[in-house]
C-alpha cells in the first residue's frame, strides 16, 4: 500500500503534511521490536506502519523476538497482572524471561537512531543499548493499575528507556523520563477495514453458518476473560427476550496467548445448543471475515472490563455501525453516548442498550455516520504515522516544548 | 475593496502540531483536581486550557477547555462545567492568572453546593503536557481572495497557529491574519471585525467558516458586513 492511495480517505493535504513533516528526518534509522508477527492488534499496525516510513523517507525496521511456551505463559501473567490481576509470577519463570530476552538480544541486530520496543515482552532488550541512541517503550495495554510486584519488577527495565509512549494518559506511571501519549489506530485500506460490496460481506458471513435473516450482534476480539463473551451472552439473552436477534462471537489467537483456548472452550459451553448464537474460532489471517462479520452486524459490541484502546471499536465504528462498548479504556475515548456509540457498565445495560437500538433505526443509522467521521479524523494509520514523526522531532530536539521546525522561522 | 491589491508581504502559512505528554497525575475528585491545579506547572494548565481546540473533535464540541469538559462528562455537573467554561484565558495577562481564575471558580462552587457528585468511575481527570511544532507550509497568499482559497484548504492547525498560539506569541492578544490585513492592505476596519469575533467559543472549523464569510463579504462588497 502507498502513501497516495490513502488520499481518497483522509485527503491530498493530510500526506502532504506527513511529507513535509518527514523530510526533516529522512535517512532516520528507527527499529521496531516486538513478541508476535501476526494476530493481535500491534502486529497489525506495525504491519502497515514501517512501510509508510520507509516511504517517507525513514529507514524503518521491524524485528520479533522468539521464546517458547515457558516464555509466553510468563509475558501472558505479566500482561494480565499489569491489567490488574494479583498474579506472583515465580522467580523461575521471571529469569526465564530475562534470559530468552538475553538470547534474543545476542542474535538482533540494534544498529538504529531510535529504538521502539513494543509492549513487556521485549522490555529487558534495553541492555543492549549503545550510545547515542534513543530507546522508547511502547506500551500498549491498559496500566492504568498493575499489580504492584510485577510492575516493580518490570519498572526495573522500563525506567532505563529514554522515554514512554502510553495508548492514553490514564495508562501513564511515574517514571523517571518523559512520557508520551499516542493513541492506536486502524488502517483503513488494510483486508479488515477496506470497503467491501455488500454481496460479498453477506456471502461471506453466510458460508460461516451464520443466516442473515435477523439483525446481527457482533463482538470480535480475542477469546480473553477481560474481554467478557460470556457476559456479551448473557446480555444478548436478555435482550433476545424482546427483539428477534444473532449473536456472533468470533476471535482470533495469537502466538502469544496460551489462554485462548480456554476461555474459547467456556464460552462454547455457555453458547451450547443455542441455534441464534454462533462462536466462532477465526485464523490469525481471517482478516476479510471480520471485515464481512463488522459490515453485516446490526450492531457491534466491545464489552471489555479492561481494554488496552480497542482496536475493535475503531473497526466497528469505521464500518458506520453503532457501538456498545465497556466503560474502560479507551472505549471511554472512542464512544460518546447519542453520538458514536453507548458505554455501559453492566450487563444489564449492554442488554438495554442493545434493545434501545435495535428499535431506532434511524438513530442507528446517524450515530454509524457519526462514528465513521469521528474515527476519519482521529484514528486512521495516518494520524498514528503522524503521531511518529512529532515523536522523533520531539527527542531528537531534547523533549522541549515547543519545536520550529527549517522554514517556519 | 480591489480584489487583485497585493499584499507588501506575503502571507506564510504554517501549521501547528502537537504531540500529547501525560504527567502520570490523575484527580478522581473536584478537591484532588483543586489541589493539583494549584501546584501543577504552567504547561500543564496552558495545555488544558488553551489547546483543547487541536484536541477535540468539532462534532463532539461543547466547552472550549478540559476542566470544562470533565465537569461535565466527569463529574456529570452542568452547573460547574458552564462556571468552567467562562473562565477565558484568552482575555488573561498569562497562565498564573488562568491558574487563579479556575481556582476561584472551584473554590466557589464547593462553598455554595453542599453535594459535590463523585467522578464516574473511570472518568478521571489525567493531567497532560504537550510539545507544540511549527511546520512550514508551502502555501503563501499575496491577495485576498489567494488567502481565502488557501485558508478554505488548509488544515486547522493553521487557524489554531495563526489565531489562537498567536496572542500568546505576539503577547498582544492579536491574531496573525487580522494583523496581515490591515498591515498590508489598510483595511483596519476588516482587521477591527475579525478581532471582534468572539473566537473563544468557535470550534476551529467553526471558525474558518466565519473569517471565510467575513472577508469574502468584505471584498465582494467593500465593507464589513453587519450579520457575517
Amino acid at each position: 500500500m502507498k502513501l497516495e492511495d490513502y488520499i481518497p480517505v483522509v485527503g491530498a493535504e493530510y500526506i502532504n503534511q506527513l511529507e513535509r513533516l518527514a523530510r526533516p528526518l529522512k535517512g532516520l534509522r528507527v527499529l521496531n521490536v516486538n513478541s508476535t508477527k501476526k494476530g493481535g492488534g500491534v502486529a497489525e499496525l506495525l504491519n502497515r506502519t514501517v512501510p509508510l516510513m520507509n516511504e517517507l523517507g525513514i529507514e524503518a525496521r521491524w524485528e520479533v523476538i522468539e521464546g517458547d511456551a515457558q516464555f509466553f505463559k510468563t509475558t501472558k501473567s505479566m500482561h494480565n497482572s499489569l491489567q490488574g490481576d494479583k498474579i506472583t509470577i515465580p522467580r523461575e519463570d521471571l529469569d526465564h524471561y530475562i534470559e530468552v530476552n538475553v538470547e534474543n538480544g545476542r542474535k538482533l541486530s540494534f544498529d538504529a537512531d531510535i529504538v521502539v520496543i513494543h509492549d513487556p515482552q521485549p522490555a529487558p532488550l534495553i541492555r543492549y543499548r549503545k550510545e547515542g541512541q534513543h530507546w522508547v517503550w511502547r506500551c500498549h495495554i491498559d496500566i492504568a493499575r498493575p499489580w504492584r510486584d510485577t510492575w516493580n519488577f518490570l519498572r526495573q527495565f522500563v525506567s532505563q528507556y529514554d522515554c514512554s509512549i502510553f495508548s492514553m494518559a490514564k495508562f501513564s506511571q511515574n517514571l523517571p523520563h518523559p512520557q508520551y501519549l499516542i493513541t492506536p489506530a486502524i488502517d483503513p485500506l488494510s483486508e479488515k477495514n477496506v470497503d467491501l460490496p455488500n454481496s460479498e460481506a453477506r456471502k461471506i458471513v453466510e458460508s460461516l453458518g451464520v443466516k442473515l435473516d435477523k439483525p446481527l450482534i457482533v463482538q470480535i476480539s480475542r477469546f480473553d476473560r477481560f474481554k467478557d463473551p460470556v457476559g456479551v451472552i448473557k446480555a444478548f439473552r436478555m435482550a433476545r427476550k424482546f427483539n428477534e436477534c444473532r449473536l456472533v462471537l468470533a476471535g482470533g489467537g495469537a502466538t502469544d496467548d496460551p489462554e485462548g483456548e480456554e476461555v474459547y472452550r467456556q464460552v462454547i459451553q455457555e453458547a451450547e445448543g443455542d441455534p441464534d448464537i454462533h462462536v466462532l474460532m477465526l485464523p490469525p489471517e481471517a482478516h476479510r471475515v471480520i471485515n464481512a462479520l463488522q459490515r453485516c452486524a446490526t450492531i457491534v459490541m466491545q464489552k471489555s472490563t479492561k481494554e488496552g484502546f480497542g482496536l475493535t471499536v475503531t473497526e466497528g465504528m469505521w464500518k458506520g455501525k453503532p457501538v456498545i462498548g465497556g466503560a474502560v479504556g479507551g472505549i471511554t475515548v472512542q464512544i460518546y453516548d447519542y453520538r458514536t456509540g453507548f458505554l455501559v457498565h453492566s450487563i444489564e445495560g449492554a442488554a438495554y442498550r442493545i434493545r434501545y437500538l435495535l428499535n431506532r433505526p434511524e438513530m442507528m443509522r446517524k450515530i454509524g455516520k457519526s462514528a465513521k467521521e469521528f474515527v476519519r479524523s482521529n484514528y486512521l494509520i495516518t494520524r498514528n504515522v503522524r503521531d511518529y514523526l512529532l515523536l522523533f522531532h520531539s527527542i531528537l530536539y531534547g523533549h522541549g516544548e515547543t519545536i520550529v521546525l527549517e522554514g517556519a522561522e | 475593496m480591489e480584489e487583485r491589491a497585493q499584499a507588501k508581504a506575503p502571507f506564510h502559512f504554517k501549521e501547528f502540531l502537537i504531540i500529547r505528554k501525560p504527567t502520570g497525575v490523575e484527580a478522581s475528585s473536584l478537591r484532588e483536581l483543586l489541589g493539583v491545579i494549584r501546584t501543577i506547572d504552567d504547561d500543564v494548565i496552558f495545555h488544558h486550557m488553551y489547546r483543547g481546540y487541536l484536541r477535540h473533535d468539532p462534532q463532539l464540541w461543547d466547552y472550549p477547555n478540559d476542566f470544562a469538559r470533565w465537569a461535565k462528562n466527569g463529574l456529570e455537573s452542568q452547573i460547574l462545567a458552564e462556571k468552567l467554561a467562562n473562565v477565558n484565558p484568552f482575555e488573561m495577562k498569562n497562565v498564573g492568572d488562568v491558574r487563579q481564575s479556575l481556582i476561584d471558580v472551584i473554590e466557589d462552587f464547593l462553598w455554595e453546593y453542599q453535594y459535590i457528585p463523585p467522578v464516574r468511575p473511570g472518568f478521571e481527570f489525567h493531567f497532560e503536557r504537550s510539545t507544540g511544532i511549527i511546520l512550514p507550509t508551502d502555501v503563501t497568499a499575496r491577495t485576498l481572495p489567494q488567502f481565502c482559497d488557501a485558508l478554505s484548504r488548509c488544515g486547522v492547525s493553521v487557524i489554531y497557529y495563526h489565531f489562537f498560539e498567536s496572542r500568546i506569541r505576539l503577547e498582544e492578544n492579536r491574531d496573525d491574519f487580522s494583523t496581515w490585513i490591515e498591515d498590508n492592505f489598510g483595511l483596519s476596519d476588516l482587521a477591527s471585525a475579525i478581532r471582534k469575533i468572539d473566537f473563544y467559543l468557535y470550534s476551529l472549523e467553526d471558525l474558518r467558516t466565519k473569517l471565510l464569510r467575513m472577508i469574502k463579504y468584505y471584498v465582494k462588497h467593500g465593507r464589513v458586513g453587519r450579520h457575517t
